[in-house]
């Protein structure tokens, strides 16, 4: 922060100043930029993005974009310059709207005038030209702007004049004019004062003494690309509207010495009359000469080379050289330049335009302009012209159509995509029907885990789109090789390529043990496809021939490195033992050649799913209770396959499928990237039948024409096997947090023994501090949540967890890392964090006066501060959502109301310490649905969530059900009626007025379809905001004393 | 434009008149072509009254029936968006590349008239080339840069642009791949490996570039041109500004080296000479083309395309108003003016020997995303009276 700041402070020469001021955020992170200039594509991107805007808008307020293009441009170009293209966009902006009267009067569109005149070297024009044209004569910031330009000038009189004139038209906000124009006039008279008091004759201004920057010296660009002025200065610089009257202007420069010069002052020596904006007959505004790098009528024998050199197309010939060396200051460098050969005399001759022949758009404008007077075109473009030009940085047709197609494409992208859910939630459905089958089922049987794991992979498969669904394509083949048990080793993301190999091997082991049992035809058949699929291994057809198969076999693997050397052995003895099992489930497939064409026959493909997705040893486990299973998955299978049945041969899982995909389909490039999961799905296909999966899995994804790369697969590869697993367990998350450094974070303590025995009343002292264990609020077997005090009176609460994992801890600081100085608003602002080798100590700190739940328990909530409540946890939730954390555990019981000591400054009531259930969807990032979260388990049964629903989902639930508790005390029943869940009940609401709020607000929170979770909330928090709205502060004060004096 | 039924009766008469004074065409049956050949030869230029009122009528025409000179025909399973661009192959006039906004690049054999093979891309592309007769290059809105085996219809992406690639060019003097973006940057290519051979700055977007021997012609946005020496790239050999007013539309450079060919969106044309001494800078002119005139409003079209006859170097222009120009840059004269095209002319080429023109006529949506009349490639025979610079 303090060296961010002091960044700031260097840079100050280089910011320009803006009348709204800065955000020192955005001030920081432009400044940033600047410097690593690694962003520079990211602004591009931003500022194309607007071009684009500009021109694709189609809505009734074309002004709006501008405006925010504008403001846009002036927070990321704190330095302004010829980079910004800030006059030119103000130009198009002023001259785009200059024919809309209805704009006139815009407070953005006066602003945006007033930007522009004061980017020119003579604003006063511009005032004159839109009072004239009548732009802006309604609104007060037009006027301050007016007479403050006056008043720069010293020339009071008019500035006074313009105040009286704009009081006189009722400029709008008044008050605000008024209250402008007294400080004016408390400025002038302090002045005058002021120069009576010296006597008018002071030579020596009091400016002049203070320190100032190194006069005479210019502030030159440095640098090819940036426009940065070095930093010289001497002293405070003395801004001039700070000072108000500006009487003293010229002494600032002349340091002190006597060898004043006079200026001649119009304003002075004219002494008008009272000022009277005379009607101006302009067509167009004045000329803008506040243009960079324009050619000033000045003697010749000091001209420098002009600066911009850059791109050697300008134009200007260097006069004769002046016969003496002008003395350069050691500092003053010129600019570095591209090394450029050419002659600047041939340059001349290369840029055919003539330099003199300045074109001016506002020139042309006002061509334009009486042109249309005179009603009289020579000349007609035919084409879209005002779309290419009509933004800062002109457009080809190209661009604008590449516009209109990714806008397109954006749409029917989404169209999919809803289409897409539609079947999914359809899918999800029966399938939980089926799920929920099972579990009864399951309560009978032992086999019950395993059969629901079985479900979760076909579900996920299924469920998922496209690159999941083929990651779970080559899972699978990993599991092949996995379970052969070819390497100890884990199969890990980055070796997919030699995991693929490996599966291949394990594949031609198989065929060649195959061969035994199976009939030479088929055999050979299914041989030619996998040759043609993987021509790299033409040998194995001829191993396959050869009655002792293996032996060839080992020759081919030998080159492939040790390892897989070493696989086929093991694998060779994990396969015999199983043999009759893995023959009978592909020699049955052969024999139904389609599986899923006779639905019947579906156990087949259901048993080598099984066959893939379990360990070999759970073989004979798995044949007891296949009837049911297989029941089930048959039922599985003809879902899919109806969803699918728009693909073709989906659920075809004989070889001559990949022949039929290797058909010139796809496009090449999809091939291309596909091809790595192919060959993982032939080779499972061959070995087993779940092959048929993978190719269905691999065709779907081609579906949906998304390339994904090798790493993009196999990481979300780990998705099946993750999601069997609470990603809320122990296990999980010390897996997690072993990926990061918490030892990095402050306020980290490791302790050596065992967790002490906290009770109520108890004083610690793990650390430094010794604190005292008040009253626990929260229990649980596995940890406790108590009040405490530290010795110096600071209150915090004490998290007692027996597992050794620093959860809470790490949520917290992650927090306070991801919000910056927003976390304190509702999460603790400091925490520590003391690990035991059996549990943890969390401490937080904060001042609460116990759980939501206790005092809902103690009074019932009148509904506006329910209300209120609930805006809180909308906002409360939507900022943990930003940080990608989801709580997973909100209810009265693990929600805080805070003391009222405890924040003195009114910004939240709301608190949250405990973070058992949460979710950090950055660590965990494959957790892709609620499935295994315990807080979703009810809702779950339910059928609100269904198991591909996003995590986000179950705080919405969280946020709903506290809701309806805080209104109704008790909790939600939900009904679905017309595919949406609705509250069984009728809400008995103090106010029936409020009533369809409420109503809203439920169907809104719990039927959130496919919108993230984030805009949920804000639209949610802004329908809540709209109805309770009557001073936020008030209730806040008002519940304050309403939990006082619980 | 006038109403259908008014200019009826005036059509036959002006048939019979035509007849008379072998003056003008409609139809575009053999004979006609021939007398419109002689037309040509002899008056070499029709006024531009003639012309507009001529191509209002041929263009109600043409659009239904038409095309059916001997000397032209339309190529068969077109694309089906428009076209961004037609490359003959380097050694044959057989075989034409032709990229489009349908996400393809088709090969086409010309003399077969039929399609020989397609390629994709993930979003539309903006241009291809040849790299050898055997090899396609391409790129466009998905940032890939493609390269395709003609011989075995496989393709590999090459590397990547971080905007769409708008131009890809080959230079055979030097044996790279030239590529333009609206990243601002030209990317330089080795076709044998392929692999990436350096990436050079530009100060605007690129719009257009143009290979002449070992030197590099880029054309971007805000008017501007530079000159790069291919086997130097360390620095610009020039930067120059483009003579015309308005937005550059196309550069090509002459078969002779000697200069390039500057198209403006709002037509104009300019030669220019790459030598920068002043004798030869003095040579450089722009003139006016594409407009057409209704109602005493002169309309003014985009010049979209550009191709140089190799042998000749003479060069043909296809603006948005549907014509397609033959130039001779020596000595200044337009040598022929087809007919009006039913659209907008996107892209031209020359083949290698000179005897082939492909026109593309395809809409740019430069006038909004409208309906408009099919985009189809046009392949015409041209002879030596079309393309020859007339010795005086």
């Amino acid at each position: 922060m303090a060296e961010g700041e002091a960044e700031w402070e260097l840079c100050k020469e280089n910011i320009q100043p803006l009348r709204q001021g800065r955000a020192i955020s955005a001030l920081h992170q432009a400044l940033n930029q600047q410097q690593e200039g690694s962003s520079y594509a990211a602004i591009q991107q931003h500022k194309q993005a607007f071009e684009s805007e500009l021109r694709m808008y189609n809505g009734d307020d074309p002004l709006d974009v501008w405006d925010r293009y504008i403001r846009w441009t002036q927070q990321t170009y704190p330095q302004g310059g010829k980079e910004s293209n800030l006059s030119v966009l103000l130009e198009r902006a002023v001259m785009r709207f200059a024919d809309e009267k209805s704009y006139y009067n815009d407070i953005r569109y006066v602003n945006l005038w007033i930007k522009f005149a004061e980017n020119s070297t003579d604003p006063l024009d511009f005032y004159t030209y839109m009072h004239g044209q009548g732009i802006g004569i309604m609104q007060a910031a037009f006027y301050i702007a007016w007479s403050e330009e006056f008043e720069k000038r010293g020339n009071s009189k008019r500035a006074d004049s313009i105040y009286q004139e704009g009081i006189k038209c009722g400029a709008e906000p008044c008050d605000k004019l008024q209250q402008y124009h007294k400080s004016f006039q408390a400025r002038v008279s302090r002045q005058v004062m002021l120069n009576m008091a010296d006597g008018v004759g002071e030579e020596e201004s009091p400016e002049a003494e203070l320190p100032q920057r190194t006069s005479l010296v210019d502030l030159k660009y440095r640098g090819k690309k940036k426009a940065v002025v070095p930093i010289n200065r001497t002293g405070s610089s003395v801004s001039h509207h700070s000072r108000g009257l500006n009487l003293q202007l010229p002494a600032t420069t002349h340091n002190g010495q006597n060898s004043r010069i006079m200026v001649f002052d119009e304003n002075k020596a004219a002494a008008p009359g009272p000022f009277q904006p005379r009607p101006e007959q302009r067509m167009a505004p004045p000329v803008s000469r506040a243009k960079e790098n324009e050619l000033v009528p000045e003697k010749w024998t000091n001209v420098k080379m002009p600066q911009k050199s850059r791109y050697g197309d300008s134009v200007v010939v260097p006069p004769s050289k002046p016969n003496f060396q002008p003395y350069v200051e050691e500092s003053d460098q010129p600019p570095a330049v591209t090394p450029c050969k050419i002659n600047p005399a041939v340059n001349t001759v290369l840029s055919a335009r003539k330099p003199s022949k300045e074109e001016n758009p506002l020139e042309r404008l006002q061509e334009q302009q009486q042109q249309q007077v005179a009603g009289q075109t020579h000349e007609q473009s035919m084409y879209c012209k005002e779309l290419l030009f009509s933004g800062a940085t002109e457009f080809s047709f190209e661009e604008l159509r590449a516009e209109r197609y990714r806008k397109k494409a954006a749409q029917e992208m989404e169209e999919k995509v809803t289409e897409l859910r539609r079947v999914k939630d359809e899918l999800r459905r029966q399938i939980e029907e089926k799920e929920k089958l099972l579990l009864e089922k399951s309560q009978e049987t032992d086999a019950g885990h395993q059969a629901q794991d079985d479900v979760a992979e076909s579900d996920a498969m299924d469920c998922l789109p496209g690159p999941s669904s083929m990651a779970h394509g080559s899972t699978i083949g990993f599991k092949v090789f996995d379970v052969s048990g070819a390497s100890s080793s884990q199969t890990y993301p980055p070796e997919v390529y030699q995991d693929i190999t490996s599966a291949e091997t394990t594949t031609r082991l198989e065929m060649t043990m195959k061969k035994g049992a199976e009939s030479k035809a088929v055999l050979s058949s299914m041989f030619g496809e996998g040759v043609s699929c993987q021509p790299s291994f033409e040998e194995t057809p001829m191993a396959v021939t050869k009655p002792s198969a293996r032996k060839p076999l080992c020759a081919i693997l030998r080159p492939q490195g040790d390892e897989l050397a070493t696989g086929p052995s093991l694998q060779n003895d994990g396969l015999d033992g199983i043999e009759p099992l893995n023959e009978d489930a592909i020699i049955g497939s052969y024999r139904n050649k389609t599986l899923c064409h006779i639905p019947d026959d579906t156990c087949d493909f259901a048993r080598a799913a099984q066959l893939a997705s379990t360990p070999f040893s759970g073989g004979p486990s798995h044949r007891s209770c296949s009837n049911m299973e297989s029941g089930m998955s048959e039922d599985l299978c003809t879902v899919t396959a109806n969803t699918l049945k728009d693909i073709p041969n989906t659920m075809c899982a004989q070889p001559d499928f990949e022949a039929a995909l290797r058909v010139k389909k796809l496009s090449p490039i999809q091939e291309a990237s596909l091809e790595d999961a192919l060959y993982s799905g032939s080779s499972a296909s061959s070995s087993s039948l779940n092959g048929a999966s993978c190719l269905r899995a691999i065709n779907l994804s081609s579906k949906l024409e998304l390339g994904h790369s090798d790493t993009a697969q196999t990481h979300k590869a780990n998705i099946g096997e993750t999601e069997m697993e609470d990603p809320t367990s122990e296990n999980v998350r010390k897996q997690v947090l072993d990926k990061i450094d918490l030892s990095s974070i402050p306020n980290f303590h490791k302790k050596l023994g065992p967790l002490p025995d906290v009770n109520e009343h108890d004083v610690l002292s793990p650390g430094d501090e010794a604190f005292v264990i008040l009253s626990g609020f929260i229990r649980s077997e596995s940890y406790m949540v108590h009040f405490g005090q530290t010795e110096s009176c600071e209150n915090i609460v004490v998290k007692v967890d027996h597992h050794a994992i620093p959860w809470d801890f790490y949520i917290n600081s992650h927090l306070r890392n991801r919000l910056g100085s927003d976390s304190h608003k509702y999460f603790s602002d400091q925490s520590r964090c003391f690990l035991y080798e059996d549990g943890c100590i969390s401490l937080s700190w904060g001042h609460y006066q116990g759980t939501l739940q206790d005092c809902l328990v103690r009074s019932p909530l009148p509904e506006n501060v329910a209300a209120l409540l609930v805006i809180e946890l909308l906002e409360m939730v939507r900022m943990m959502h930003s940080c990608h954390l989801v709580h997973g555990d909100l209810r009265p019981d693990t929600l805080l109301l805070r003391h009222r000591e405890g924040c003195e400054q009114v910004e939240s009531i709301l608190g949250i310490v405990d973070f058992s259930h949460c979710l950090d969807l950055d660590l965990q990032c494959e957790v892709a649905s609620v499935l295994r979260h315990p807080g979703a388990q009810a809702f779950l049964k339910q059928g609100v969530l269904s198991s591909s629903s996003s995590p986000y989902q179950i705080d919405l639930l969280g946020i709903a059900e506290t809701a309806h508790i805080l209104l109704e005390k008790r909790s939600m029943q939900l009904v679905l009626k017309d595919s949406e869940w609705e509250l069984a009940g009728v809400l008995e609401v103090a106010s029936r007025n409020h009533d369809d709020v409420w109503h809203k607000f439920f169907r809104k929170i719990l039927n959130p379809g496919s919108q993230p979770s984030i805009v949920v909330l804000s639209e949610l928090q802004q329908l809540m905001k709209k109805h309770f709205n009557h001073s936020i502060e008030d209730e806040l004060e008002f519940i304050h004393e309403y939990s006082q004096c619980l | 434009m006038s109403s259908i039924s008014e200019d009826r009766p005036k059509d036959g008469e002006d048939k019979q008149n035509n007849s008379a004074k072998k003056k003008t065409r409609t139809v575009f049956s053999r004979s006609q072509v021939y007398q419109l050949e002689s037309t040509f030869d002899m008056k070499r230029y029709l006024s531009s009254s003639e012309r507009a009122c001529l191509a209002s009528r041929i263009q109600r025409n043409s659009t239904t029936n038409t095309m059916t000179g001997s000397n032209e025909f339309k190529l068969n399973q077109g694309p089906e968006d428009s076209i961004s661009a037609v490359k003959f192959s380097p050694s044959t006039a057989q075989f034409l590349l032709v990229s489009s906004w349908d996400s393809t690049v088709r090969l086409y054999d010309v003399g077969g008239n039929s399609m020989r093979m397609k390629y994709q891309h993930l979003a539309p592309v903006l241009d291809c080339a040849f790299y050898d007769p055997t090899h396609a290059w391409s790129g466009g809105l998905d940032m890939q840069l493609k390269t395709h085996d003609l011989n075995t219809d496989q393709d590999t992406i090459v590397g990547t642009h971080d905007a769409p690639i708008r131009c890809v060019e080959f230079c055979p003097e030097v044996n790279v791949m030239v590529t333009g973006s609206w990243d601002r940057s030209v990317r330089l290519w080795d076709p044998r490996t392929p692999c990436n051979a350096g990436t050079f700055t530009q100060p605007e977007k690129v719009y257009t570039l143009s290979v002449a021997g070992d030197r590099l012609i880029v054309g971007t946005a805000g008017r501007r041109v530079l000159v790069w020496d291919l086997r130097n790239m360390g620095y610009v050999q020039q930067r120059r500004e483009s003579s015309l007013k308005y937005q550059t539309r196309c550069i090509r450079a002459f078969p002779n080296k000697q200069g390039y060919v500057l198209s403006s969106i709002e037509g104009r044309v300019a030669v220019e000479y790459l030598d920068p001494s002043l004798e030869v800078q003095k040579k450089k002119y722009a003139f006016k083309c594409h407009r057409l005139k209704e109602n005493g409003i002169e309309q003014v079209y985009p010049v979209n395309a550009i191709s140089f006859h190799s042998v000749h170097n003479t060069f043909a222009t296809g603006g948005s108003d549907g014509f397609v120009n033959i130039w001779d840059p020596f000595n200044k004269k337009r040598l022929c003016q087809f007919h009006r095209y039913p659209t907008s002319i996107a892209s031209l080429a020359f083949s290698n020997d000179g005897s082939t023109l492909a026109i593309a006529s395809s809409y740019m949506q430069e006038q909004g995303d409208i309906s408009h009349p099919e985009d189809a490639i046009f392949i015409r025979q041209v002879t030596d009276a079309e393309t020859k610079p007339k010795s005086t």
